[in-house]
């Protein structure tokens, strides 16, 4: 297993627990959530899938600790992220919060050549103190450029969001109440793959999230103008691009 | 001229309600998905044609993974309707197209019956009816179902269509993405090469790339499969590599691509932009802090409804076999013949139609809830917490109906979905202690805990009961349906709709039918089989014997009327006890008694149980006798009190108390257990799983009580 095959949210949640047994040693869900700024339930969802894939040790209501095989590929995710940071701090000249936050972004889709690239750009700049001082002063100037589109749904070789791995995507127990996204890829496979597109959940559609149970679980949905509820365990399988 | 028409559709579409409509037989109506499992039939005249129609359950696909999807295809693969009626909700055409457009693929023409066109109009919306027939090649009619409108349109445009039937039909094939569809060709053709037989080639070929159980079964163990299956898997891969996604769901997608289309070109929305009413209501109803106070408010209703209000019926039925028992005695000459009569049958069909009036009422308020759509918010707020001890949201309703009785709790659970789920209920709900096992623990509380009388009273009735239940629920979920994946939750949320009264009573009445029905013989033939355990054989000798003791008091002069009554009385009750001990129960009970004293009983307890067999009230009547105190005043009696205190430590008392709780129901909820789960195996693991949990529980508590030196 390499981590290309996981979705980005569970590639969040294995560097958030990487980061708390960093400080505390062990995790507790309850810590994750706060971290990450999600609900208890659907915590519970990526961590079982988590646990499936062999990353972590999890029993429910217990420590979660990291597999060898999640601590690599957790510690994998980690350095892209440091080397992203680090590179949009001293070649790009952002605030720390904004590279942060670029960094969480973008760290997903990164490949392990990519970041050796980054890593050696980096490496560069750092050695050679004119051009870094350069740069600063150019990247000041920037600030006024042409923006960019921010949604690229499909990448220029066609392939695209098909693979499940571009960065916006997400699943759809990250859609907030009263917010939409378009449907990406469904995981899984047999009886629920089978009967959500039966129900009209299929590729490219549009689906809003109405709201949740009291509970917080299941949810309500809404996709071709009718009403529908899901576990949080089930919509985990839906990838979706934000609105 | 006969015919025969098949109402095809999604769960709530209206398929009953229109089915109703046109043969205006009593059907069950439900907003709820999956209701109609059984096949319904109807039958009615169109100018002169005689016409069956047919209610096939509601499903959202043919894909046959469901039993109602299964039963459905089955029909219309075997059966071949002369016509298939697909009603659809035409305001959400999109959706229930689907189905449609598998029907088409199966070579099926349908008439389409645009049902809820009253709203389609009411929200200023409409649909080209001329565009949509022109699309799709089929005839289309709206129609009202509530308001009985478009019916007759609709027939005959159905029977237009079965005298055109001869005429070849375009089998309808969605368009596929390039590599899909050559794969298709590639596997249709040979199938049209080993299976020449088949017809519907392409058909076979697409259900065998959605990976259809049924039909690799007709293809299997066949020359030629081992090939097709090859490959089919082959180009499975390539597909899955090439286009991101498996060749299932690029069916799926493919079709919901064919029927967007229709509906972009056939869906006039209208202007207006009202505010969906239904959403607004929503809002309260799983609101988050409101949704439980209001749904316990509705459960309790419910309950209340149910048991409180159905106390004044039930009460008339019981008078009513009193005075028919007492009428029956009177008239009838004494001897065998009158005994089976009155004891035997007038008891048992009194035994019979006690409940009725629970029944009607409950599924009364079940069908208003199913109806207007609140069933499946219930279930949509209960979810989480069912879900943890690995039952659905819906499993809730049997479980609090419990408390009342479990007759009508376990046929609720036929509002449960998916086979898994109901077979969970049904075994489950039993543990939920009914009111009928409330005078025994009113009883036993009262003699030996006078203190906490209420307090214990309430540990059983729901503490302990609904322990058992969460208890049994988690094993069962980690034991027998391990590795049972869930079946998905995915469920409609059906707009809220004001329920028809037509239809809430042709449901209610359609339950009372049913339940009479299927419970009437086997009930009656149990309760006369027991009755006749109790009283037989005869025991001339002992009758002779109080017979003459109580003559010989009825000569002594030396007591008062008082006093002699008073002992008449009481030889009565012993008369009873001894001819109850010597009858064949009452041998059961002896031969049973090695069985009962690991937790504390003799073999008075035991027959007090085996006779609690039949109903759970019984228990007390049978103890006032064994124990010789009389059956006046049952569970109030001072001298039943006194007389248990003989027999019974505290310690024994709550073990016997838990083994109440836990044992089997009663003969009527046992034979509803039958009939609901279909299933023999099931049934008789029901009962062996609770004798075997009543048994522990009460010994373990018994003995490790003993050993604490408690008494
Ligand atoms: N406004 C309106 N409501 C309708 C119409 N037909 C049915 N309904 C309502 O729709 C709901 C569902 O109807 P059913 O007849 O139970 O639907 P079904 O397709 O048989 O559903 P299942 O029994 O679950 O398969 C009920 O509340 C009906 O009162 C109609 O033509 N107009």
């Amino acid at each position: 297993m390499t981590a290309d095959t996981l979705t980005s949210t569970l590639e969040d949640y294995l560097e958030a627990i990487f980061n708390i047994i960093a400080t505390s040693k062990v995790a507790r869900s309850m810590e994750i959530a706060d971290k990450l700024n999600v609900k208890r339930p659907t915590v519970t969802v990526a961590l079982r899938s988590l646990a499936d894939k062999g990353l972590i040790n999890y029993e429910p209501r217990s420590f979660i600790t990291l597999t060898e095989e999640g601590k690599r590929i957790a510690h994998c995710i980690n350095k892209r992220h440091h080397i992203l940071k680090d590179a949009f701090v001293e070649v790009f000249g952002l605030q720390e919060t904004e590279a942060e936050d670029a960094a969480c972004k973008m760290e997903h889709g990164m490949s392990t050549r990519l970041c050796q690239k980054i890593t050696s750009l980096l490496q560069t700049i750092r050695e050679d103190k004119a051009l870094a001082q350069k740069l600063k002063t150019k990247m000041a100037q920037s600030e006024d450029g042409i923006l960019c589109e921010r949604n690229c749904l499909y990448s220029q070789n066609g392939s695209g969001s098909k693979n499940g791995k571009d960065s916006a995507q997400s699943d759809l127990n990250l859609i907030k109440p009263g917010k939409s996204g378009f449907i990406t890829r469904i995981l899984g496979k047999g009886e629920l793959k089978r009967r959500l597109y039966e129900m009209g959940i299929t590729n490219g559609q549009k689906i809003t999230v109405v709201k949740a149970a009291p509970l917080d679980d299941p949810i309500e949905v809404k996709v071709r103008n009718y009403n529908l509820s899901l576990r949080r365990e089930e919509a985990a399988n839906i990838l979706v691009e934000p609105e | 001229m006969s015919i025969r028409i098949a109402l095809a559709g999604n769960p709530n579409s209206g398929k009953t309600s229109l089915f109703n409509a046109i043969t205006g037989a009593m059907q069950k109506v439900g907003n709820w998905g999956g209701v109609t499992v059984e096949i319904k039939e109807g039958i009615t005249s169109v100018n002169g044609t005689r016409v069956t129609v047919i209610d096939l359950p509601g499903t959202y696909s043919l894909s046959a993974f469901s039993e109602e999807e299964q039963v459905a295809r089955d029909y219309l693969v075997k059966e071949k309707p002369d016509v298939v009626i697909n009603v659809i909700d035409a305001t959400n055409l999109e959706r229930h197209l689907y189905l449609t457009v598998q029907l088409m693929e199966m070579g099926i023409r349908p008439v389409l019956a645009l049902n809820m066109w009253d709203e389609v109009t009411a929200k200023g919306d409409s649909i080209d009816l001329k565009q949509l027939q022109a699309l799709l090649d089929v005839t289309a009619v709206t129609t009202s179902a509530r308001n009985r409108t478009g019916i007759d349109q609709l027939m005959l445009k159905a029977i237009e269509q079965a005298a055109n039937n001869n005429k070849e039909v375009s089998i309808l094939s969605v368009r596929m993405p390039e590599e899909l569809e050559q794969s298709i060709t590639a596997v249709e053709k040979s199938l049209k090469e080993h299976f020449p037989d088949l017809s519907q080639h392409r058909w076979y070929a697409t259900k065998l790339f959605e990976r259809d159980k049924t039909i690799e079964k007709i293809i299997e163990n066949q020359p030629g499969a081992p090939l097709i299956r090859a490959q089919r898997n082959e180009s499975d891969i390539l597909i899955t590599k090439r286009l991101g996604d498996d060749p299932a769901s690029l069916i799926a997608e493919s079709r919901y691509g064919y029927i967007a289309g229709i509906a972009r070109e056939t869906i006039v929305k209208g202007k207006q932009h009202r505010i969906e009413v239904s959403d607004q209501i929503d809002v309260v109803l799983t609101h988050r802090f409101w949704a439980y106070p209001i749904f316990i408010i509705f459960m309790w209703l419910l309950f209340q409804a149910t048991f409180k209000l159905g106390e004044y019926p039930m009460g008339w039925i019981e008078s009513l076999v009193g005075w028919l028992q007492e009428f029956a005695s009177s008239t009838l000459p004494a001897g065998v013949i009158r005994d089976v009569i009155v004891d035997g049958i007038i008891a048992g069909v009194g035994g019979v139609i006690i409940f009725l009036p629970n029944i009607m009422i409950l599924f009364f308020g079940i069908s208003i809830m199913e109806d207007t759509g609140y069933m499946a918010r219930a279930a949509f707020i209960m979810d989480r917490l069912m879900h943890r001890i690995g039952l659905h949201g819906k499993s809730f309703i049997p479980m609090i109906m419990g408390l009342g009785c479990s007759v009508p709790a376990i046929m609720a659970a036929r509002t449960l979905e998916s086979r898994n789920d109901r077979i969970k209920t049904i075994l489950l709900t039993p543990l939920i202690s009914c009111s009928a096992r409330l005078p025994v623990f009113v009883l036993f509380a009262g003699t030996f805990f006078p203190k906490h009388a209420g307090n214990v009273v309430f540990l059983f009735q729901v503490v302990f009961s609904f322990g058992a239940f969460i208890l049994m629920a988690i094993l069962f979920k980690h034991t027998l349906f391990k590795g049972c994946a869930d079946n998905p939750f995915v469920m409609e949320l059906p707009p809220y709709r004001l329920p028809t009264v037509r239809s809430v009573l042709i449901h209610m009445w359609h339950k009372a039918e049913h339940y009479l029905q299927k419970m009437g013989g086997v009930v009656l033939l149990f309760s006369v089989i027991l009755w006749w355990a109790g009283s037989y054989p005869e025991s001339p000798a002992i009758e002779k014997e109080y017979d003459s003791k109580i003559a010989s008091i009825n000569t002594t002069g030396q007591l008062s009327s008082e006093q002699r009554e008073a002992r008449i009385a009481e030889l009565q009750t012993e008369k009873s006890a001894k001819l109850l001990e010597q009858s064949y129960i009452g041998r059961v009970g002896h031969i049973f008694e090695p069985l009962v004293r690991p937790f504390g009983t003799d073999w008075r307890g035991a027959v007090s149980l085996i006779t609690g067999f039949v109903a759970k009230e019984i228990v007390v009547g049978s103890m006032g006798v064994l124990y010789s105190a009389g059956t006046e005043g049952a569970e109030e009696s001072d001298v039943l009190r006194a007389k248990l205190k003989e027999h019974f430590t505290p310690l024994s008392a709550f073990a016997f108390m838990l083994f109440v709780l836990l044992y089997t129901p009663c003969i009527v909820a046992f034979i509803t257990i039958i009939r609901e789960l279909k299933n023999w195996k099931w049934s008789a693991f029901s009962v062996c799983y609770q004798l075997i949990f009543a048994f522990s529980t009460a010994t373990i508590v018994f003995q490790i009580g003993k050993l604490l030196g408690l008494q």
